[in-house]
């Protein structure tokens, strides 16, 4: 996938992922960035609940994933940065 | 040259980059629509327009019809009443914040021969020449750290010795330049280009070297003034290749896209509506609507008689009628007063739901960091009317109750596109500002206040840190630890 153009058909799939994450560990605002040189560009996913700070992982050296509450998602994480790949890099 | 200079131009516009976005032959600007909706909805009476008020404060887009009859508007208690809607909506999605920015003029050469403007090809008495490396290193220099600029719009001419490469090779430059100032460090943190329309792959370049808000005017969205002013034979004579450049900015992943138009070509009405269907045909097709709005009035420039000729002159009373007008047609955009407005028209409309504002201001090649001092016609666009310090300026906003925000977290965690419509549209973006505004602001207050400048400011963050403790308590912990580091030293904590 070329950088900076994603296919409503990724962004769906992506989004339906991230609300599955969101209910399933209560993350609140979840959502999916891509580097773009300096700029951070909203992918996909739901804005932040509550004014605080939030989380910055790491996807590759393309992708972020910013979550409001990680604490329980955290356990979890190598699977779920396997499968947003797979879900961002598909054909 | 010549011959170089005709092949540069022969390659500027790619067709199939303007035919893509069309849903017919015709583009989105339809003239007679236009003219239509302003002269069907004449007179409406004060209930529909109480409720076009509320529809403004849910901050949903209003309609063309909605947006005419604003236009249309005479009842003078009414016209009141839309001032406070103005300013309601400014700090419902805002709250009290204004961001600062200077412009930086990186050169004068331009091939386009536009009637009302300084720097047309044409016009022998403007003294030519574009910044240099070092010159734009020496300009960050003073305007990072002098004067305390985080944001600036820097503005290009289109032309061969300013194209792509240079853009993007002056960025890198900008960003590279971080000065040591009293007790941090000064640094631009977000560049906005104001440029000629560019191509997608072009655009790409501009997104991956850290461009901020990608800004192009239309200038006049009527299809035959625009004719008139930019000659048929030059590349801004062709009206859909600029019509269209914001549809290749959104495909190119640069989702902050600025509009606008200079106001004294054609009928303002007309130009209001316009920038209306422009906003609302980029929000149809891309879910994004304009980062900001600009409606900069015709001035006088060096050996151009165009603006004694037009009859289309804004007087300040329709000046203030736009603002109020765009403030609540397209609610959730950012909106822009420049400083070639003078003092006291700015701060008249400032409460009209002004979000972003200019200081310091110089807008000669290479005139922040020279000899000189006054201003030069042979050397500018156009006269600027507010030579306010940024200091000057900092200290009369605070007076009328506003902060002063260097606030450009949004574009580096991914408030952009989309995400910051919603975020814009359900009014937390502004607690976002307010953060950041306070955050940032007390950073420039030491690093580059004047005493009584510096007074005041920390009376008002004082003020702002008993509004966060109320409404905001979650986040109230987190900013005062966030303002100790400050006091420490520390400096670019965002929320």
């Amino acid at each position: 996938m070329e950088k900076g153009i994603y296919t409503s058909k990724l962004k769906e799939d992506c989004g339906k992922y991230l609300e599955k994450l969101r209910d399933k560990y209560k993350t609140g605002g979840i959502w999916i960035c891509e580097r773009l040189g300096r700029r951070i560009s909203f992918v996909c996913g739901k804005e932040p609940d509550d004014i605080k700070p939030y989380d910055k992982i790491d996807i590759d050296e393309n992708f972020i994933l910013f979550v409001e509450n990680k604490s329980d998602l955290i356990n979890d994480i190598d699977v779920i940065l396997l499968k947003l790949k797979e879900i961002l890099y598909e054909d | 040259m010549t011959e170089n200079l005709n092949s540069w131009i022969k390659n500027r516009i790619k067709e199939e980059e303007i035919t893509k976005y069309m849903d017919s032959d015709k583009d989105f600007i339809n003239d007679d629509e236009i003219r239509e909706k302003i002269n069907n909805n004449q007179n409406p009476d004060s209930k529909r327009i109480r409720e076009i008020f509320d529809k403004a404060l849910r901050i949903e887009t209003l309609s063309p019809d909605e947006t005419a009859m604003l236009i249309n508007l005479k009842d003078t208690d009414l016209i009141e009443e839309m001032k406070e809607i103005a300013l309601k909506v400014k700090l419902k999605v805002y709250d009290n914040r204004i961001v600062t920015f200077a412009p930086l003029y990186m050169g004068d050469y331009c091939v386009n021969n536009c009637l009302y403007c300084g720097f047309r090809t044409d016009n022998k008495v403007i003294k030519r020449r574009i910044l240099t490396e070092d010159e734009i290193r020496k300009e960050t220099e003073v305007l990072a750290g002098k004067i305390g600029h985080k944001r600036l719009i820097v503005v290009y001419g289109e032309h061969p010795l300013t194209d792509v490469n240079y853009i993007e090779n002056s960025l890198k430059t900008i960003y590279d330049v971080k000065v040591k100032v009293r007790s941090g460090f000064g640094q631009i943190r977000r560049a906005n280009v104001n440029a000629a329309p560019l191509q997608i792959e072009e655009l790409k370049r501009l997104r991956d070297v850290g461009i901020g808000t990608y800004q192009v005017f239309q200038e006049t969205y009527h299809h035959e003034t625009y004719n008139q002013v930019h000659p048929k034979d030059t590349l801004k004579g062709h009206y859909k290749w600029r019509l269209y450049c914001m549809h290749r900015s959104l495909e190119a992943g640069v989702d902050d896209v600025g509009i606008g138009v200079l106001f004294g070509l054609y009928d303002w009405r007309f130009e209001v509506l316009a920038m209306l269907y422009h906003a609302i045909e980029l929000e149809k097709k891309f879910g994004i609507g304009p980062h900001t709005v600009s409606f900069p009035r015709l001035e006088p420039a060096a050996n151009t008689p165009y603006i004694n000729q037009t009859k289309y002159a804004v007087s300040d009373e329709d000046f203030e009628r736009i603002i109020l007008v765009l403030r609540l047609a397209i609610p959730y955009t950012g909106m822009i007063l420049t400083a070639r407005e003078p003092k006291h028209i700015r701060d008249k409309v400032m409460p009209y739901g002004i979000t972003q504002t200019d200081a310091s201001t110089r807008i000669g090649i290479g005139a922040y960091s020279d000899r000189y001092t006054e201003q030069e016609l042979e050397r500018q666009q156009f006269l600027i009317g507010d030579p306010r310090t940024l200091d000057e300026l900092i200290r009369d906003l605070a007076k009328m109750g506003n902060i002063t925000s260097f606030c450009t977290a949004g574009y580096r965690c991914g408030r952009t596109g989309k995400m910051i419509m919603d975020l814009l549209r359900t009014g937390k973006e502004g607690n976002y500002c307010k953060l950041n505004a306070i955050t940032t602001f007390k950073e420039w207050l030491l690093d580059f206040a004047s005493e009584e400048t510096a007074k005041i400011g920390n009376e008002l963050i004082e003020r702002e840190l008993n509004e966060v403790k109320e409404k905001l308590p979650k986040a109230y912990p987190v900013l005062k630890e966030y303002l100790d580091r400050i006091g420490n030293g520390e400096r670019d904590l965002y929320f």
